[in-house]
């Protein structure tokens, strides 16, 4: 009976198990942790009627050979900069229409000239050129 | 006998003192600095855009590869099955398409995708440097 109310013994945990387990916790976030700040960008998909009050959008075609051309009315000569895209749409809705064998990037890289030059784009269904 | 010399295993855990101690330093950097979470697959080749956008938090990922296979969460689909994939319910999916992809394996993706309100869909896109 007297051994219940003798005062416990403190009893000195090893650090050999504090360690491991240590150790396993530093694996799994040297393995799981990421330092890499990923970014997204929004894409707002053109839906299936983008006729708008503004009359048809102005569409800007590109191609796989990296030629930017803009169907309004008629077929534009290639461009190279936003503001002629722009001055082209003459304030319609701009579409982005790439060539089916197009790249992403080259897509990308569209948006992103019109992005900085402050025209809002959205993406449209793609093109066949005829006889491919 | 010098009696600040100890011997047996009170000995070794304090030589292991130092080492427990970068440890845990090491341990703090990584759950501090470190952010767990979905990262695309390292065969994919992000395409570029120069923008001040958000870090991107991916709750879906949505994989185009180059050569034009989809992955759901790295569980490779087939494009008609995405519709049922993605469900009916409001979700925020992130592409990861490689920059090479075509315009028409893209649409293939965005096809299924175009007229649901519902989808947040946005583009992971790479560093540009």
């Amino acid at each position: 009976m007297d051994a219940l109310f003798l005062p416990r013994r403190s009893k000195k945990i090893s650090l050999t198990a504090l360690i491991d387990v240590v150790f396993i916790l530093l694996m799994f976030f040297m393995l799981t942790s990421s330092f890499t700040h990923w970014q997204s960008l929004s894409l707002p998909s053109a839906s299936a009627s983008t006729t708008t009050q503004d009359g048809p959008p102005a569409l800007v075609l590109v191609y796989a050979s990296n030629d930017i051309r803009v169907l309004t009315d008629h077929l534009s000569e290639p461009v190279d900069s936003a503001q002629a895209i722009a001055a082209l749409s003459n304030g319609r809705k701009i579409v982005i229409s790439a060539e089916e064998n197009a790249s992403v990037q080259q897509i990308l890289s569209v948006m992103n000239i019109l992005d900085h030059a402050g025209v809002e784009s959205t993406l449209g269904q793609p093109f066949q050129l005829e006889g491919k | 006998m010098n009696p600040l010399l100890k011997h047996g295993s009170t000995a070794s855990d304090d030589n292991m003192i130092p080492l427990i101690n970068i440890v845990f330093l090491l341990l703090i950097f990584f759950m501090v600095a470190g952010q767990i979470q979905k990262r695309p697959d390292e065969s994919i080749e992000l395409p570029t855009y120069q923008t001040d956008a958000n870090d991107a938090v991916i709750e879906k990922m949505l994989t185009l590869t180059s050569d034009g296979r989809v992955r759901m969460n790295n569980e490779e689909v087939a494009v008609s099955e995405l519709a049922s994939m993605v469900g009916r319910s409001a979700i925020s999916l992130t592409l990861v398409a490689d920059k090479n992809a075509t315009a028409k394996q893209l649409e293939s993706v965005l096809s299924v995708l175009r007229g649901r309100d519902d989808i947040s869909l946005s583009l992971l896109i790479g560093d540009d440097s």
